[in-house]
């Protein structure tokens, strides 16, 4: 089994009137890398855990292959889970912690300890096979975690934000190491995370998860580049997306100062209100006194990047630019930015409103 | 100036809580230890220095070991009862039943209950022919012993008291190592498919392991120590076999008078006890896991 279907699940906890998943509707396909990625208290880890098996569905249907598998228990389902918090066993040994859904299900001596020796060498943990896992790295441990799923040869993988309790360096190599392990495997695996930038360098598709709610499924690009809400936007790129106010009179973008952004590509209804999105990296300094003026609050040199940290008519607004720029605290820069590069959502809603022209057409 | 300082810090929080422990404890062992080489009446005023002799008294005597094999037969049938139930008691009335509190606070009452009253409680239980387990017994047509009457049985009579009454003791220890393990672990052998006694051994056990050493420890000392349920239901009999050693310690020094072989005795029980815990505590390496 290596497909997952999931048809309008909600998830109601007994004690509990509200819903804290609404309607969840996902089709994951073989060998996908799916991201759920969200602030806490999404839903993200309860729609996982649902389809692990740990927590109960309360309405809905979920299907793995063809098989409807709402009341099949957890060890029937085929899956191997990876813990935020590792839950390896104290009192094991690495080999022990690896090969223990194996020595549960009452494998052979001889073929358990190929299989934990050969995952072993997959994950570089041949020499640690005899520690104990207080004996070992965040890093080691969570290889660990990863080796005991390998081992079963399960066919799809859960992973509970298995990256968040180590220091920033690690994630990033452990996060190569899960995508050249997903490569190798080709297990169908769902990571959750609360770490866009984990769920941009390593989705194959992103479900971005919202107060329960499914906000957009897409690829990382589709997500970054054409967000469907307000929320998305801001949840996803680093540093966030910009927002001003504005209007739409004649097919131009207004802002609420009146001053005038430029023509839309596509047209639009006339609004009166508006929220424009604008990516760091779609705003540059000018030199020419006309733009945005921002008075600068805060300059952060990133290596690569200078974040510019100001406010523009009295919004916070973070511009990405050259390092060689020289800026500083108090300045006051005039920025510009092309109308093509903008997102537009609704006030109310928080819908983009690119996204709603799609709809209509 | 800063160093009779330091000293007279060292002083204060070292030497004065060592006073009560030198004065209660240790000088008290000392004198015993000294005692044990004596023939003391416990009445007179002087005494002869006998060497080893009450030693060889209790290692060539049939009581000593009668007694000697009433205090292992007490303490391994108290202690790991009393551990296995504590910790079934425990697991059953895990977080998230009904009414959970009342019935740990049910079963840990024994605890708070003194051995005295409850001795005397379960002495008219055991009554053979009036008391309340009998009559229970017959009500069944099921065989009616007679318990604190028969040198058979009232050993067994007094372990089940004394297990009854730390079971739920123990259960307190363990409803808090249990609560302690991650939930995550339970989580990992439900996705691998463990049976409930794959759980339990590869979990529960090796998880509380440091709350079963801390208990069999205890309960250990606790077993050699047990006076109050002998004393109140048997005074050590039927033909001594209620009688442990401290309980002989007890009728040679305050009914016999025979100090210096009392002394010897406890100085005997001083040595078994330390023995114990050591060992308990050396073999524990191997299977208590931190």
């Amino acid at each position: 089994m290596s497909k997952i279907k999931m048809k309008h699940i909600k998830k109601r906890y007994d004690d509990k009137n509200d819903y804290v998943i609404h309607d969840f509707n996902l089709n994951i396909e073989e060998n996908e890398f799916i991201v759920f990625v969200g602030p806490s208290g999404c839903g993200k880890s309860t729609t996982l855990r649902m389809i692990a098996g740990l927590e109960s569905i309360t309405s809905g249907e979920l299907w793995m292959d063809d098989k409807l598998v709402n009341d099949v228990e957890p060890k029937d389902r085929d899956i191997a889970m990876v813990f935020q918090n590792y839950a390896l066993f104290p009192h094991y040994n690495v080999f022990d912690n690896i090969a223990f859904g194996l020595k549960m299900q009452k494998h052979k001596k001889q073929f358990i300890k190929k299989r934990v020796e050969e995952a072993a060498e997959i994950l570089g943990l041949t020499d640690y096979l005899k520690r104990k896992p207080k004996d070992l790295s965040g890093g080691q441990r969570q290889r660990v975690a990863l080796g005991r799923a390998i081992v079963r040869d399960a066919h799809i993988f859960l992973m509970d934000e298995p990256l968040s309790n180590l220091d920033a360096k690690l994630r990033i190599q452990m996060r190569k190491e899960i995508i050249n392990l997903h490569r190798r495997l080709g297990t169908t695996t769902i990571y959750v995370t609360h770490d866009q930038t984990e769920a941009m360098t390593m989705a194959s598709r992103i479900v971005v998860l919202n107060g329960g709610y499914i906000e957009q499924i897409g690829t990382p690009e589709e997500v970054y580049n054409t967000p469907a809400t307000k929320f998305v936007a801001e949840f996803m790129g680093s540093p966030p997306m910009n927002f001003l106010e504005g209007s739409i009179k004649n097919n131009q973008l207004i802002l609420h100062t009146g001053e005038v952004l430029g023509n839309l590509p596509t047209t639009f209804n006339d609004l009166e209100k508006v929220d424009i999105g604008i990516r760091a990296e779609n705003l540059t300094v000018t030199e020419e006194k006309q733009g945005l003026m921002m008075t600068v609050n805060h300059v952060e040199l990133m290596g690569a990047d200078l974040h510019i940290h100001g406010v523009v008519n009295g919004k916070e607004i973070t511009v990405r630019e050259d390092p060689k720029n020289k800026v500083s605290v108090n300045d006051t820069l005039f920025l510009k930015t092309n109308v093509e590069n903008v997102h537009l959502f609704d006030v109310q809603s928080g819908k983009s409103l690119f996204e709603r022209e799609k709809v209509e057409v | 100036m800063s160093r009779l300082k330091k000293s007279m810090k060292i002083f204060i929080f070292l030497g004065i809580p060592l006073i009560p422990l030198i004065v209660f404890w240790f000088i008290p062992m000392i004198v015993s230890l000294w005692l044990s080489l004596t023939d003391w009446d416990y009445i007179s005023p002087t005494f002869n220095y006998v060497a080893m002799d009450n030693y060889t008294y209790a290692f060539t005597s049939d009581d000593f070991y009668q007694a000697l094999k009433n205090t292992v037969i007490f303490g391994v049938f108290t202690v790991i009862p009393t551990i296995i139930i504590g910790l079934c008691l425990a697991l059953l009335l895990r977080e998230g039943l009904k009414g959970i509190t009342f019935f740990r606070s049910l079963m840990f009452s024994p605890w708070i209950t003194p051995m005295v009253a409850m001795s005397i409680v379960w002495a008219w239980i055991y009554e053979p022919d009036v008391g309340l387990l009998n009559q229970v017994l017959g009500f069944f047509h099921l065989p009616q012993p007679d318990w604190l009457h028969s040198s058979k049985s009232a050993l067994w009579s007094i372990i089940i008291v004394t297990v009854w009454k730390n079971a739920g003791w123990a259960m307190l220890f363990y409803s808090d190592a249990l609560q302690k393990i991650p939930r995550d672990l339970y989580e990992v052998s439900e996705l691998e498919g463990a049976s409930a006694w794959q759980r339990l051994r590869t979990i529960v056990i090796p998880l509380v392991s440091p709350t079963t050493l801390f208990l069999g420890i205890m309960l250990a000392i606790e077993s050699i120590q047990a006076y109050d349920q002998i004393q109140v239901m048997t005074q050590g009999g039927p033909s001594g076999s209620t009688r442990t050693l401290l309980y002989m310690y007890y009728q040679m020094a305050f009914e016999q008078f025979n100090m210096g072989q009392a002394t010897a005795i406890s100085t005997i029980i001083v040595v078994i006890t330390g023995i114990l815990a050591l060992t308990m505590f050396y073999v524990s390496k191997r299977w208590v896991h931190y």
